[in-house]
């Protein structure tokens, strides 16, 4: 455990010493802040219209109305920024010739690609947590009806890191797979995007397929989540794949033992 | 000749992907595919056969061994995860944090839903594209998710005519079938609605659904039979005063409804779950309240709705098991009709016995007309037990009102009137065998007593009024918990709970510069400035 929280601190140093975590945040934090203040702004249109409808205004909620659409919103900006974290995780180490280097030190591939994986994951849930600020304007506005409910908001925030994690350890994988980072970044983003739209595919097929492709989407397992339920169902279909994908990663890096 | 074998392996990938293609894309090319699959496997054996000393190289090399085990490993790891998968796919849970629990089931469907005996088909036919069906199908499906005696089918009525010919129903509707049994829904969703309407539309087809299915799973119907012969409201009378939408209502829910005389005899009781008596009018014999006595003794379920002209008989015969129907009639002042009194009273959710089965978690209102107050007015005997189901409201504003000459002026008069809250339906238990000394204690659960469900009014479930607010909703409550219906009693989504901001300039102002500009701005200047600092030192 040393060594992985080791290796972690390493990789966090270098994302930080260098501008790509800042500048990845700032574009993050301007366009779901523009998405948010938007939806906000459609909410507070929609409480005015509904204002003397007291049926209609009853169908209005904070939660449902403001935060689902805002997940959707941070779900679209990372499926762009996670490919950009992790290309350079395990493409530059190559790149610097510094691999062979992290392979003869005394510590494993798993711990290895387990340390580059939690530091990427502690400075994306560092970027997500930035959007906290938004519930808790919510809650600090004036309620003309009912108030916010933290509970479902938290459990789409967790939906949000799952999700995320997984198209981190993609990242991951397409980052073992080359030295090259813009190479990594484009494999990364089309797993990403494969993995995202494959329940449009699944539509187009009939039979156990349209079974199999629809249970395999990333997005459709996040609805859950969203709408605040937690399903177990959706938490061991991302635990999986992230776990696929650390151990693919896993077998590439530890191949080039024997390859070469 | 290894030579040869190379470019003949390579011919047979070729032959191999070129059938495959074929085979896609001809018809009745099956015998063809088989020919060029042989001709390619032979070409790769043919190959093998050339260099077999080359493949026993390569099979030796340390690569080809660590390649095997870790495409192996990955294998066995991949098959762990989908078994995983599929495990969690069968076995699962799910914790709805919402605070009203909108993404669940309620817990007396899902109730239904886990003790299912029978298989269920639900087929929806319901045109595709449209929000309606896509949050309908969502919904239809969760069904299946609390048990595997569901099986859901989705079919689109504008593509899929063999099976709307052979169903023989119009759009927008969804069939339940189990065994020989079948039932269906037609859904009124003729106009276009807004996404929000949608799905409150869709919640409220729920108990629909619900009752759907248990009606279809059940192979025995119960009985429900309404009394005749004595000037009772008929169900067969299709006018405003009438009772005939009971029988839609209890039809729908798998009931038998159907109207009995007890001058046929004794044993025209013997297959009654359920006796409804409505409001009445005329006498009765001496013999057919020997047979109320006798349905009694034997641990029969009855409903009695009476109200201001209702035959003294009846009032007798509940007298004499305590059950009392006062000579008044209640006033509220809520509501004036036309005529200016106050004999409409309205009972709140405030009014409902929340301990009862029948009335629990009840919320909506409901209106009587013209009704009277009941009480249990006898000494309480071990094998007699009665509760209230539902009060008026308080007095000033219910009391049940003795003068009904001067209904326009009415006052509460002191020591004459009673003054509400009044009770104005409540439920009796009789225990015939305890009361007989053929046993010494009442058992566990309602199967073997008999029970009185007495309304002070019946006017409430006249067609007129029946599906008035609650009204309809609390009369079928009453019979299925008289039937030993208890799982179809009360399956109403919770409704959604609405919040609403309003924001201020200030607030519009603040939050647009933050989210926007501030934020954003002081993140960046903060990695600038550390970029610099870590490059400088």
């Amino acid at each position: 455990m040393g060594n992985v929280i080791n290796i972690t601190k390493k990789e966090l140093k270098s994302y930080f010493i260098s501008p790509i975590a800042y500048v990845i945040a700032t574009v993050f934090l301007i366009i779901t802040g523009y998405m948010y203040w938007k939806n906000v702004m459609a909410f507070n249109a929609a409480c005015f219209r509904a204002a003397s409808l007291p049926e209609a205004l009853k169908r209005l909620n904070v939660n449902r109305d403001i935060f689902i659409s805002n997940f959707r919103s941070i779900i679209v900006t990372i499926m762009y920024m996670m490919p950009i974290i992790t290309m350079r995780i395990f493409s530059e180490e190559k790149k610097n010739k510094t691999m062979e280097l992290l392979m003869t030190s005394p510590v494993t591939v798993p711990e290895v690609v387990f340390g580059k994986f939690l530091a990427s994951f502690i400075l994306y849930a560092g970027i997500i947590g930035t959007t906290l600020y938004m519930p808790l304007f919510i809650s600090t506005v004036q309620f003309t009806m009912g108030d916010l409910y933290w509970t479902p908001i938290l459990v789409g925030y967790l939906g949000v890191l799952m999700l995320g994690s997984v198209f981190l350890a993609i990242g991951i994988f397409a980052s073992s797979l080359t030295e090259n980072q813009i190479v990594a970044a484009v494999i990364s983003f089309g797993f990403i995007l494969m993995f995202t739209l494959i329940d449009a595919a699944a539509a187009q097929v009939q039979g156990l397929l349209r079974v199999i492709l629809s249970k395999l989407s990333l997005v459709a397992h996040s609805r859950s989540f969203f709408n605040g339920v937690i399903d177990s169902r959706d938490v061991i279909y991302y635990l999986s794949f992230m776990a696929l994908a650390l151990f693919l990663t896993f077998r590439v890096v530890e191949s080039k033992r024997w390859t070469q | 000749m290894e030579k040869i074998s190379k470019i003949l392996a390579l011919i047979g990938v070729l032959i191999v992907v070129v059938g495959f293609v074929l085979n896609d894309i001809l018809i009745d090319f099956t015998a063809y595919f088989n020919i060029l699959m042989v001709l390619g496997v032979s070409t790769f054996v043919f190959f093998i056969l050339c260099n077999f000393n080359i493949l026993k190289v390569f099979s030796k090399k340390k690569t080809t061994r660590y390649g095997a085990t870790s495409v192996l490993g990955t294998l066995i790891f991949v098959s762990i995860l989908i078994v995983i998968n599929m495990i969690a796919h069968y076995r699962w849970t799910k914790i709805d944090f919402t605070r009203e629990s909108r993404h669940s089931l309620p817990s007396t469907t899902v109730n239904i839903l886990e003790n299912l005996q029978n298989d269920v088909t639900i087929t929806s036919f319901l045109s595709k594209g449209t929000e309606f069906q896509k949050k309908m199908s969502v919904f239809i499906n969760k069904f299946s998710e609390y048990t595997d005696k569901i099986t859901i089918v989705h079919v689109d009525p504008n593509v899929d005519t063999i099976m709307v010919r052979k169903y023989n129903i119009p759009f927008q509707t969804i069939v339940f079938e189990s065994g020989d049994r079948s039932y269906r829904i037609e859904l009124d969703i003729s106009t276009e609605v807004k996404k929000e309407d949608t799905i409150a539309k869709v919640r409220n087809i729920h108990s629909l659904i619900t009752n759907a299915v248990n009606r279809v799973s059940k192979a025995k119907k119960k009985k429900v039979y309404f009394l005749a012969g004595h000037g009772e409201n008929s169900l067969y009378d299709k006018t405003g005063a009438g009772a005939s939408n009971i029988i839609n209502h209890l039809t729908k829910m798998n009931y038998v409804v159907d109207s009995v005389s007890l001058l046929k005899g004794k044993k025209v009781l013997d297959d009654c779950d359920v006796l409804v008596i409505l409001n009445p009018k005329k006498p009765f014999l001496k013999e057919e309240l020997a047979i109320l006595d006798d349905y009694i003794v034997r641990n029969g379920k009855m409903a009695i709705f009476v109200d201001t002209d209702t035959h003294y008989d009846i009032i007798k015969f509940l007298d004499k098991y305590g059950l009392h129907v006062n000579t008044d009639i209640i006033i509220d002042k809520t509501i004036a009709l036309q005529k200016g009194d106050y004999t409409t009273p309205l009972i709140t959710k405030e009014g409902y016995n929340q301990k009862h089965n029948i009335t629990k978690g009840f919320r909506e209102s409901i209106f009587l007309l013209g009704a009277r107050s009941i009480a249990f007015t006898k000494e309480f005997q071990p094998w007699q037990k009665y509760v209230y189901l539902a009060k008026t409201q308080r007095y000033p504003v219910s009391w049940a009102e003795t003068n009904v000459m001067d209904l326009k002026n009415a006052v509460l008069d002191q020591g004459v009137d009673i003054p509400g809250p009044v009770q104005v339906a409540g439920i009796f238990t009789y225990d015939a065998a305890l009361a007989k000394g053929d046993r010494q204690v009442t058992p566990e659960g309602d199967e073997d007593v008999s029970q009185i469900a007495l309304f002070g009014d019946s006017d409430f479930i006249t067609n007129r009024r029946f599906n008035y607010s609650g009204n309809a909703t609390l009369f079928s409550n009453t019979i299925n918990f008289l039937a030993r219906e208890m799982d179809l009693i009360s399956v109403e989504t919770p409704a959604a709970i609405g919040s609403t901001i309003i924001l201020s300039e200030t607030d519009k102002a603040l939050l647009n510069y933050f989210s926007i500009y501030i934020f954003p701005t002081i993140v960046f200047i903060t990695g600038i400035v550390v970029w610099l600092r870590r490059r400088n030192l």
